[in-house]
């Protein structure tokens, strides 16, 4: 790994500090990214048996590259601009992430269920305050610090008072869907908020200015696109569009939780809502599933086209879809050797095979990845043929994973109806032909309904949103509804999907990274289940068992690959059971940034 | 579900419910029914936050918690399930001087009645609780070293696991929807799954036992009051000890044996009723409580928050025992934020009345029919969380 030589995004370099050793950074890169152009791709162990961790999605969704960062604990590496003398660290590691030597635990994972402790360290009696001395030990991830100073004068407070502000269509997520939303309501007369939660890093992207040629028709189709409804956005009267502003979810009483740009709260109540906040990684089942070196394919087109860094010599993508295209793009620009593409699908679209040709490389149809090997580097990975069950070994030291699944968490807390439709890439609502979903007020639209889809796709499904949004409540547009049904149906065909496959057959693969519980201990679970005459093989029962869903990433990571072994191992459809219920903040808030008075002081903001 | 009959119909499926089954079970009671409208501890008893103590604040109560938290500690031995029982110590926050006053009198109860608390300074308190440091200054703190936190859902699962081996019939998705009384005596109950013939049942539906009592054409004063509830990323361990600010409104927090620190903050407006939504001013008003008294969790993350339900009665005192109007409509409910730890112990007590006919010493304060006898509502002004007073909606507020 490395940076790439000519490329064109340089800023001032400096220095920071990873577990005592010096690193060479560059301003505007975020800490992860600094990390990555070392070569340095663990950050961090994870939770229980002590496996690397590094970054993957690069998005805030898995949580996986959790570090200290000057003395404050779990902090995001794929988010933290780096600055001049900053001290990063890793955590749960001792001494350090590079070696580990708890990292022995990984040995006896197969000996230690998720659910150990509810039937251990029982006997002998007088010991058991001691093993729950010892354990207690173990958890946790980052530390904090705690001066040896005593009473001081009360902190002065300073008071955000926390706005209330109602408005009659809010929309969530500010890209193609959520624009043409926007102006859809706009136009029919409603007035209309956009939260967008935009990268905070303002990161400017060199995708055009890097790609150059090497980008296809539609990326700049995509570009000029959005920055024509931009601004024609930023245009209207009805359209506020908050930049910056984060949805922490949808609490009781429709109440809509709104961090404005992480100086002010407030408390948004709305008539209609829109959700267009698109679509995140995914993460199929398979043996060391979750090693660095396995990255998303978001992950992997920021790195080339945002930071200028090479994510490595060799990778093997898994995808067929747009994202695979691509990021196959991308790293032919940055001059990296493609191993290959593996897909579950049976046949792959003709710009997919066209673009195999032309890189000369293979396209392994009715595969999927079963093992990756290697420790600190990934050396290979062992590719099966789901049809005839053949093993393929293929030489690589990257692996990039294509899979999609909506954004299902706001859609959940609005109390929509759900389905789990492997079509769409899992958990998501249950819509109409106008894209409204079983609470009249809440819409999807886009990605976030699921599928990659094209840009006419997207902005065909806003429009119709935003027009049944404005319609419902009161404001009539002069076209037709049926006009706006039929344009989207005209790009319907515009929607791929990556297939995730779930095979149980080798049960070491992780469903849950950020509590570490492996396809073999749910089914553990399930056999205890069964005899302790619990019969009912529910994903809530599953989570208390064995802490799943329960982790840093909230459940975004696992829950849909916990429906999927559910429907497996069942046989039925996995939400004929309760879903577990998702909890907001739908993304993790510092207690500090949730209060209305901040403390003033050193360490204060 | 054909018509059937039973000794014993137990409506609720959480810790209650499942705690009296087995008692009256291991009791050779006879055939016992347990039904519940979700699935075994759906309803509040997994949302529970697990901490348990004996520093209760009237002598009743005190009584009564040193032998349950035995009882809680003793399911390790009795049924092979660990639920984390770990002394890490409680300590009720104090931040002004009146305060202190009314613990030394609290302190010197339960001594007297063999609670080892102690009343600790200012020095003491921050040095067993760090996180306070740099936050408001504290006065000192009741503590007592031996009371616990516990983990609800394995306490759930043991009862659950016991109570289905001794033959209990465990009827989940079963929805009541008729209690049948004929010449004030229990003869059934009519379910979604069909009817059943009996002569006892004992309402542990926690917060909805009011509407059971009301199935039953009779009313108990109890109500459903929300409590929420948030918890952070897990850190490594800095504090056992589990804190609840004294003044009623300021709420609790402590450390999870995973490391995540959970933390809650009441509200005054919370109204009476049934609701488990999560309110956004919940983790606003406990961040913010947290940000004046315990500045140093300020860089902790929010991963979650949930609500659960507490069965309030006017006294904060749980029903126990036979109603007067009914015969064989036994309450066992009403825990006013006690249930986990209190409903073990109390359902074997409650067993022991219900096969005998003579009521515990101990169930003596707990009766049903207790605010009939009353005539004028007397104020115990030594607690904040256990008092009488004439209106529902002036109930004081308590955090755990």
């Amino acid at each position: 790994m490395e940076r790439i030589k000519d490329f064109p995004g340089k800023s001032k370099p400096i220095s920071i500090t990873f577990d005592g050793k010096r690193i060479e950074a560059f301003e505007h890169e975020t800490v992860g990214m600094a990390m990555l152009a070392e070569g340095k791709r663990t950050l961090a162990r994870s939770i229980k048996y002590h496996r690397p961790r590094g970054m993957f999605c690069s998005t805030g969704t898995c949580q996986r590259c959790l570090v200290e960062i000057d003395g404050k604990p779990n902090r995001r590496a794929c988010s933290t601009l780096v600055k001049e003398g900053m001290i990063v660290r890793s955590q749960n590691a001792v001494p350090n992430a590079e070696r580990d030597f708890l990292s022995i635990l990984d040995k006896f994972s197969n000996y230690l269920p998720a659910s150990v402790y509810h039937h251990h360290f029982l006997e002998p009696k007088f010991l058991r305050q001691t093993y729950l001395k010892i354990l207690k030990r173990f958890t946790g991830l980052g530390r904090l610090y705690i001066k040896k100073r005593t009473l001081v004068d009360t902190p002065s407070l300073r008071q955000h008072p926390l706005k209330k502000l109602s408005v009659e269509v809010t929309i969530v997520g500010g890209k193609l869907t959520g624009l043409s939303a926007a102006l859809s309501a706009a136009d029919a007369g409603a007035s209309v908020v956009i939260l967008d939660e935009k990268d905070s890093l303002n990161k400017p992207s060199f995708k055009e200015v890097y790609g150059g040629d090497t980008l296809d028709d539609n990326f700049l189709r995509y570009r000029s696109k959005l920055i024509d409804l931009e601004t024609q956005v930023r245009g209207h009267t009805k359209i506020k569009f908050l930049e910056e502003a984060f949805l922490a979810g949808i609490y009781e009483g429709n109440h809509l939780g709104v961090f404005l740009d992480g100086a002010g709260i407030a408390d948004l109540q709305t008539e209609g809502l829109i959700l267009a906040t698109g679509a995140y990684d995914a993460l199929p089942i398979f043996r060391n599933n979750e090693l660095p070196g396995i990255f998303s394919a978001r992950l992997v087109n920021k790195m080339v086209y945002d930071y200028g860094v090479k994510p490595g010599k060799r990778a093997l993508i898994w995808g067929s879809t747009k994202l695979a295209r691509e990021v196959a793009q991308a790293l032919n620009r940055a001059e990296m050797e493609i191993a290959g593409f593996v897909t579950a699908a049976s046949v792959v679209s003709r710009e997919l095979s066209l673009m195999a040709e032309d890189l000369e490389v293979e396209v392994w149809t009715n595969s999927c990845i079963a093992d990756v090997k290697g420790k600190k580097m990934i050396k290979s990975a062992k590719i099966q043929d789901m049809q005839d069950g053949r093993y393929r070994k293929v030489k690589c030291d990257t692996i990039i994973l294509c899979h999609s699944q909506p954004r299902y968490e706001l859609q959940v807390q609005a109390g929509c109806d759900m389905i789990f439709d492997e079509q769409r890439g899992g958990l998501v609502a249950k819509v109409d032909e106008i894209l409204r979903s079983s609470q009249p007020w809440v819409c999807v639209a886009g990605e976030a309904l699921g599928s990659e889809k094209g840009h006419d796709l997207c902005i065909a499904e806003g429009r119709l949103a935003g027009y049944v949004a404005a319609r419902d409540i009161g404001y009539h547009d002069s076209t037709p509804l049926e006009d706006l049904i039929r344009e989207v149906n005209k790009f319907r065909k515009q929607s791929e999907t990556e297939p995730m496959p779930t095979r149980l057959e080798d049960d070491q693969g992780y469903v849950c990274v950020c509590q570490d519980v492996k396809a073999k201990e749910l089914l553990y679970e399930k056999k205890k289940l069964d005899k302790e005459k619990l019969k009912d093989f529910h994903a809530e029962l599953l989570k208390r068992r064995t802490g799943i869903l329960t982790g840093a990433c909230q459940g975004k990571m696992c829950l849909s690959n916990l429906l999927r072994v559910i429907a497996i191992k069942e046989g039925k459809n996995p939400l004929q059971y309760p879903i577990p219920t998702v909890r907001p903040p739908i993304k993790p808030i510092r207690i500090k940034d949730m209060s209305l008075g901040e403390k003033h002081g050193e360490n204060g903001v | 579900m054909a018509k059937m009959a039973s000794d014993i119909v137990i409506i609720g499926g959480g810790i209650a419910g499942l705690a009296i089954a087995t008692e009256l079970k291991l009791r050779k009671a006879g055939s016992v029914i347990v039904l519940e409208k979700d699935y075994i501890g759906s309803g509040n008893s997994t949302r529970s936050v697990g901490r348990t103590r004996t520093m209760q604040l009237t002598e009743s109560l005190t009584k009564i918690a040193i032998k349950y938290q035995e009882k809680i500690n003793k399911i390790g031995d009795d049924f092979g399930f660990n639920v984390l029982f770990r002394r890490g110590g409680y300590a009720l926050l104090l931040y002004d001087d009146d305060e202190v006053a009314l613990m030394r009198k609290v302190c010197a109860m339960h001594n007297r009645l063999g609670v080892k608390s102690e009343l600790l300074g200012p020095e003491d308190t921050l040095r067993l609780m760090p996180v306070l440091r740099e936050g408001e200054p504290v006065k000192g703190a009741l503590f007592n070293s031996k009371d616990a936190s516990i983990h609800h859902d394995p306490i759930v699962w043991a009862y659950h696991q016991k109570a289905t081996e001794l033959g209990c019939s465990i009827h989940q998705g079963c929805e009541v929807k008729k209690v049948f009384v004929k010449n004030a005596q229990i003869t059934g109950v009519d379910t979604t799954q069909g009817s059943i013939d009996t002569r006892i049942i004992v309402n542990a539906a926690g917060p909805s036992s009011s509407d059971i009592a009301r199935l039953a054409g009779i009313t108990i004063p109890t109500a459903p009051l929300r409590r929420e509830a948030m918890v952070t990323m897990p850190i490594k361990h800095v504090t056992d000890c589990v804190c609840t600010f004294y003044r009623p409104t300021e709420g609790w927090f402590n450390q999870t044996m995973r490391g995540e620190f959970i933390a809650g903050a009441v509200s005054a407006e919370e109204k009476f009723g049934y609701n488990r939504a999560t309110s956004f001013d919940f983790p606003i008003r406990t961040s913010t409580i947290l940000m004046r008294k315990a500045p140093i969790l300020g860089d902790l993350k929010i991963t979650r928050c949930w609500a659960g339900m507490y069965d309030i009665t006017p006294d904060h005192l749980p029903l126990i025992g036979q109603s007067k109007d009914i015969k064989g409509f036994y309450q066992l409910n009403g825990w006013s934020a006690r249930g986990l730890s209190m409903a073990p112990y109390a359902s074997e007590l409650l067993a022991h009345e219900i096969i005998t006919g003579d009521k515990p010493d101990l169930l003596k304060p707990f009766n049903p029919d207790r605010f009939e006898r009353k005539k004028r509502v007397v104020e115990i002004e030594e607690d904040y969380y256990a008092r009488y007073v004439e209106d529902d909606e002036e109930v004081p507020l308590m955090s755990n």
